[in-house]
């Protein structure tokens, strides 16, 4: 009797411990700790609770690490990241008790969490934004510092070229995140197979296209996409309205006063459809790092790609390889100029408001009176104007480096950013099938179209 | 034996699951069916609408396309997992030597993530460059195939995928359960002159319906909620011609930012995997009772 009664105690015992050790693993994750941050509304030093991942109080005096999380899409190997953290470790140096924390995810993955983790109320301390509707949002809930205040306080704005900056903006100028490098984007092409051919560089689309009929003809692959990523045909999509309108009729897309099925619309989907023939054979699972590979290797004759790829170009030609550059092409009643085209200021550094503080500040500050001339030694376009001593440089850096002064004053907006997420979803389920030839242009802007009037 | 005949220690042993089941699957199920009840992109104000959002359902074409998909994908997911697993799991029982061995391998790709899985595929199904199965293609002098670019084959070669994944695992439920038929059973079909085709499908067959209609809902729920290898491998692309419902819902919640409208898929997705069970149930039920 007495044993069966100590089995029933030891039972029981051992369910209650099972059941206490869960309630204990449940619950520690859920402390919160009172924390002194600065909004960005006001100005004044309020308290808040934040959570236990992003909010370990750290001052210098108390000795206590302050952790900094930077949540990004950028590719580990990005020099951009390699520079912060160059510059984080120098900051500790000079005795600030700081432990930078670089969280990576791809493009996909990275727009997803970072939108279930503003859902939660819990961003890290720094992520990376474009200028698009999610932003504004993020803005509107109070979510993220204003980044002109702060850099107007540390007294840095009119380093920052403006062309970088404006990429960031949103549409009512506000700007929210704070950009990094100042890209161009261009068609690069393989200089021998154009000799080879006698192809000359084109100035308008027709000859464009006409080039890649040759070079079809003669058994190469013209043009080399990314055509995993939507973003990527978004990119032809733009050029012929750009050309011919400047960035108004992306912008009357999205208020509602143009239709995709407007002759502006229908031409550029057509253009889409006539240059997708030319596109590398199963391209829609091609990504963006498999296109620049096949491209380097010789599988393609042209590419779509921004000076962020400059120093690949330049060692690929190091090594043997040819390439150049062509500008976006022209249309016959063009709007806007040859020295007119893709402008990027890349993902701009945004912070969360909720956690912003002395410590963070100092680190943001730090990185950005210090990054732009590394970024240029390591052969880059910084969004800041810096010295750069062009005789060390090589060819290709130099003469971009002399077409960014004499850049017009009107930049092609990506269609990705100014358009609302639900008709960049229909472009990007869909866009490949008009590249493809597997859906006709008028399909497709009714698809818009429809998408559009949900607005 | 006193002890777990009594009612109050069988609740109190149940208790620490049914908790964790309670917080981990019926609660996020209820706060679910709440957004789905409402318009909410996250960040903002959430509108109660009711069920607008249930409403809106019948109405989308890409849902509806989504659900035809999904029935194809679960027809070639299923038809795999389950043939294929239970064949191989015939074999093996007859295989003597290096049984060990054959299990292990046939098991290894459900261990994989199943994101290098999809990767795998990507670079098999490729054309530029060319991957394994265009230059096998190649061999037999037929042109590459677009495999994960055409209207007609990518949603078959995005269920492939999955199926073949997976079929190591009812290899292994399918042969654990024909090994626990009793030999005398077997013996005694032997003395009455079957054949082991005879075996097979009068006497193995019927007595393992139960693990074969366990297997048919295990496959099937998860067909229904195929996401990874699809996403992965097309994001329900060209067009929609791979779309699962539960890609859809990942990009309605997460893209578009319509956690209430993604939030009614989700319960849709819920809702037709209990319809699934059930059917799957009244068929043979479980218990090893028959339906008359």
């Amino acid at each position: 009797m007495v044993n069966k009664k100590l089995k029933k105690c030891a039972s029981l015992f051992l369910v209650m411990s099972m059941a206490v050790s869960m309630f204990a693993g449940c619950g520690s994750k859920n402390e919160t700790e009172e924390v002194q941050t600065t909004t960005e509304n006001t100005g004044e030093t309020t308290e808040a609770a934040a959570t236990d991942d992003t909010a370990e109080s750290a001052s210098d005096e108390s000795g206590e690490v302050k952790k900094i999380t930077y949540f990004t899409p950028k590719v580990p190997s990005d020099d951009v990241l390699a520079i912060f953290q160059e510059l984080a470790e120098e900051y500790k140096a000079e005795g600030h008790n700081i432990e930078f924390i670089l969280e990576t995810a791809d493009t996909d993955g990275y727009d997803q969490k970072l939108r279930a983790m503003a859902t939660a109320n819990e961003l890290p301390e720094l992520f990376d934004v474009d200028g698009d509707s999610f932003c504004q949002e993020l803005a509107d809930a109070g979510m993220v510092v204003d980044m002109q205040a702060f850099l107007e306080e540390i007294g840095v704005i009119d380093n920052f070229i403006g062309a970088s900056l404006d990429y960031i903006r949103l549409d009512d100028g506000s700007l929210y995140g704070i950009p990094w490098e100042f890209a161009t984007d261009m068609f690069w092409y393989d200089k021998d197979v154009y000799e080879k051919y006698n192809l000359e560089v084109p100035k308008t689309f027709d000859e464009l296209l006409e080039n890649c009929r040759i070079l079809k003809e003669n058994g190469e692959t013209p043009i080399i996409v990314d055509g995993a990523d939507g973003w990527f045909y978004l990119r032809y999509l733009a050029m012929i309205p750009f050309r011919e309108t400047g960035n108004d009729y992306v912008y009357a897309l999205k208020s509602g006063d143009a239709k995709m099925s407007d002759p502006t619309g229908m031409e550029t989907l057509q253009f889409l459809q006539d240059i997708g023939q030319y596109f590398q054979p199963g391209c829609t699972s091609t990504d963006y790092s498999t296109s620049l590979e096949l491209f380097l290797d010789g599988q393609g004759v042209m590419y779509t790609a921004g000076t962020s790829l400059l120093d690949s170009f330049v060692k690929a030609n190091e090594e043997g390889k040819n390439f150049d550059y062509f500008y976006m092409p022209l249309t016959d009643n063009a709007a806007t100029s040859a020295n007119e085209y893709w402008v990027f200021g890349g993902l701009g550094m945004a912070a969360n408001s909720a956690t912003w503080d002395d410590d963070v500040k100092g680190f943001v500050e730090y990185l950005v009176k210090n990054f732009s001339e590394k970024y240029a030694q390591r052969g880059h376009f910084p969004a800041q104007n810096v010295e750069i001593d062009l005789d060390n440089m090589d060819d290709l850096y130099v003469r971009i480096a002399n077409d960014n002064e004499n850049i017009g004053d009107v930049y092609t907006r990506p269609w990705d950013i100014v358009l609302p997420d639900n008709v960049t979803t229909v472009f990007n389920d869909n866009i490949a099938s008009v590249a493809l030839g597997q859906m006709k242009p008028e399909e497709m802007a009714a698809l818009v179209d429809e998408e559009l009037e949900k607005q | 034996m006193n002890t777990l005949s009594k009612k109050s220690a069988a609740f109190i042993f149940m208790a620490p699951a049914v908790l964790i089941y309670t917080v981990i699957v019926i609660l996020p199920i209820l706060i679910s069916a709440g957004f789905s009840l409402t318009n909410w992109n996250g960040l903002g104000k959430m509108e109660f609408i009711g069920l607008k959002n249930f409403q809106d359902l019948f109405h989308d074409r890409i849902l509806i396309m989504a659900l035809k998909n999904n029935l194809i994908y679960i027809l070639i997911v299923v038809g795999m997992q389950i043939i294929l697993g239970f064949v191989t799991a015939v074999l093996l029982s007859y295989v003597k030597k290096f049984r060990g061995f054959i299990q292990t391998v046939y098991f290894i790709p459900s261990t994989m993530s199943v994101i290098a899985v999809a990767q795998l595929f990507n670079c098999f199904y490729s054309v530029t460059p060319l991957g394994l199965f265009n230059k096998l293609l190649g061999m037999l002098d037929v042109e590459p195939v677009t495999f994960l670019s055409d209207f007609d084959k990518v949603l078959p070669a995005v269920s492939v995928v999955e199926g073949w994944q997976y079929v190591g695992i009812y290899m292994i439920i399918f042969y654990s359960a024909l090994i626990s038929i009793s030999p005398e059973v077997i013996e005694a079909s032997n003395i009455d002159g079957a054949n082991k085709l005879q075996q097979l499908f009068i006497i193995k067959i019927p007595m393992i319906k139960n693990v074969i209609a366990m297997n048919f809902i295990l496959s099937g729920v998860g067909a229904l909620k195929g996401f990874a290898v699809s996403y992965n491998l097309t994001s329900g692309g060209p067009s929609h011609k791979s779309e699962l419902l539960s890609t859809y819902m990942y990009k309605i919640a997460f893209t578009n930012r319509n956690l209430g409208y993604g939030s009614a898929i989700a319960i849709l997705i819920m809702l037709l995997s209990l319809i699934f069970i059930i059917s799957i149930n009244k068929t043979v039920r479980i218990d090893g009772t028959e339906d008359s």
